[in-house]
């Protein structure tokens, strides 16, 4: 008598298999035609997709709260290890740069003092300020395909679609998925973003255009533009998505193209802060799915909607 | 109990390393491909030594997770992580050819598996995306497997049960 020994267990008869080690099942056939038909779907952009991730979304963001917990002193590390190697280069940039804001400071403040009393003059409406929310990057997407983070706000902390996102070093983002507890903010270099932005003192305007690389390349410049490498690019404010004057980059040339390279740090996100910046144009990208799901909830959890109705009650709420 | 617990590890290893890869670790742009393909080490780790012990289903599972977690199209790593698991399947003959010839094995396994990710992402993109990244990965998932192996061999209770187990004649 043959016998076999596979695993722990022993296999007395010859042609006899340890339990669920049959090769390649049946089943293994059918995830893979599965797989195939969620790309598919996935490359048409199927909205029941969509709806799914959310929930899964609002599902898992819990654990990948806990999950954090091992990641603080791993990421405090890894910091501390990069700072330490980059310090010396800093600390000269920081001089150099300290030297230079003293030289404009006294400046600086004299066209406060002038704007101030221009404004006074004119009666310029005062922008409003901006209600802010620091939320927690929770997971960030890999891949050529997307560029976005998942953060831990949503509808019940008032963050709705539209929302720009920024961090200490400037614009990263917007929110394009909101779910109950979680949201998904599409970063500047995602290949779907599209940025109003103005450059340098000459307030070009131009779009950036996000290609899945590291620095957004800028479109629809003027022919007869006149742009100087290491121009400060901000957000111009057309289209009302973003507000006006958020840094965003500075101008590079790469590849004969002109590109943005962000001030902020996309690969080590860890906060960001939703800038709850409600315009009308927001209403035309919104779908009225976000605030139906949650409705009035939103707003008596001290979002920005707090204090008025809702934007979409009516009929349509169930 | 073992027998328990030595089947729920690798489940909740794989978990573990599914959620772990969707977190900001804050990679540079260029080494994004290094982290999902961490879930297959532990797939053809688990497969190879123990078959049965994650099943085709957790795999595809497990890349679902990925796919939903990265925003990315969902089917992608899952179909990957089939793949993986069906080399694993495939490569059992060498199971026992020591530490140097499971690497090996594992380094052609991933290799296969790179590039079929890569003819998927041309495929859906319809285009020839770069293959240097993906490559890059394998080269580092390839180069971190004996450690990786050696911690999930610390794991492996049921090598333990295993090593214990004394055959005789007539038992």
């Amino acid at each position: 008598m043959t016998i076999l020994k596979e695993d722990t267990l022993i296999l007395t008869r010859r042609g006899m298999r340890a339990p669920g080690s049959q090769g390649i099942r049946i089943l293994w056939i059918g995830l893979v035609f599965l797989s195939l038909a969620l790309l598919v779907l996935s490359r048409l952009d199927h909205s029941a997709l969509r709806t799914a991730r959310g929930e899964v979304f609002d599902f898992l963001s819990p654990v990948l709260e806990l999950a954090h917990v091992p990641l603080a002193p791993v990421r405090w590390v890894s910091h501390q290890v990069s700072e330490y190697f980059t310090l010396t280069d800093e600390l000269d940039q920081l001089r150099r740069d300290n030297q230079r804001l003293r030289e404009s400071e006294w400046r600086v403040k004299e066209l406060e003092r002038k704007l101030s009393d221009l404004s006074a003059l004119s009666r310029v409406v005062q922008d409003r300020p901006e209600k802010t929310l620091t939320s927690r990057v929770l997971a960030n997407s890999t891949g050529v395909f997307v560029r976005s983070v998942m953060i831990n706000s949503g509808l019940q902390q008032g963050v709705d679609n539209g929302y720009p996102a920024v961090n200490s070093g400037g614009v990263i983002g917007r929110v394009v998925d909101s779910g109950a507890a979680a949201a998904r903010v599409l970063l500047i270099t995602d290949y779907n973003s599209r940025i109003p932005v103005r450059i340098g003192q000459s307030q070009v305007r131009a779009l950036m255009v996000g290609d899945n690389s590291d620095m957004p390349r800028l479109a629809y410049i003027a022919n007869d533009a006149r742009l100087n490498k290491g121009d400060e690019v901000v957000t111009s404010g057309v289209g009302g998505l973003f507000p006006r004057g958020l840094r965003i980059g500075t101008l590079v040339q790469k590849d004969g193209q002109l590109r943005v390279a962000p001030h902020a740090n996309l690969d080590r996100l860890e906060y960001v802060r939703v800038l709850f910046h409600e315009s009308p144009s927001l209403e035309l990208t919104r779908d009225g799915k976000s605030k139906r799901r949650l409705g009035p909830q939103a707003a008596v959890n001290g979002g920005p909607g707090a204090g008025r109705p809702p934007a979409y009650a009516g009929p349509e709420l169930r | 109990m073992l027998r328990i617990v030595s089947m729920i590890v690798p489940l909740l290893l794989l978990a573990v390393v599914t959620i772990a890869v969707t977190l900001p670790w804050g990679l540079p742009d260029n080494a994004r491909y290094i982290l999902p393909m961490l879930p297959l080490a532990v797939i053809h780790y688990w497969t190879l030594r123990h078959p049965g012990s994650i099943a085709d289903w957790m795999a595809f599972a497990s890349g679902l997770t990925v796919d939903l977690l990265t925003n990315g199209p969902l089917g992608f790593w899952a179909l990957v992580y089939l793949l993986g698991f069906a080399t694993a399947v495939v490569a059992r003959p060498w199971a026992d050819t020591g530490a140097l010839g499971r690497w090996v094995v594992f380094a052609f396994s991933m290799i296969v598996v790179t590039i079929a990710a890569w003819f998927v992402l041309s495929v859906y993109t319809l285009s020839w995306p770069n293959i240097l990244p993906l490559l890059k990965a394998w080269c580092a998932v390839t180069l971190g497997y004996p450690v990786f192996a050696g911690v999930m061999r610390v794991l492996d209770i049921s090598r333990a049960v295993g090593q214990n187990t004394r055959l005789e004649r007539g038992a």
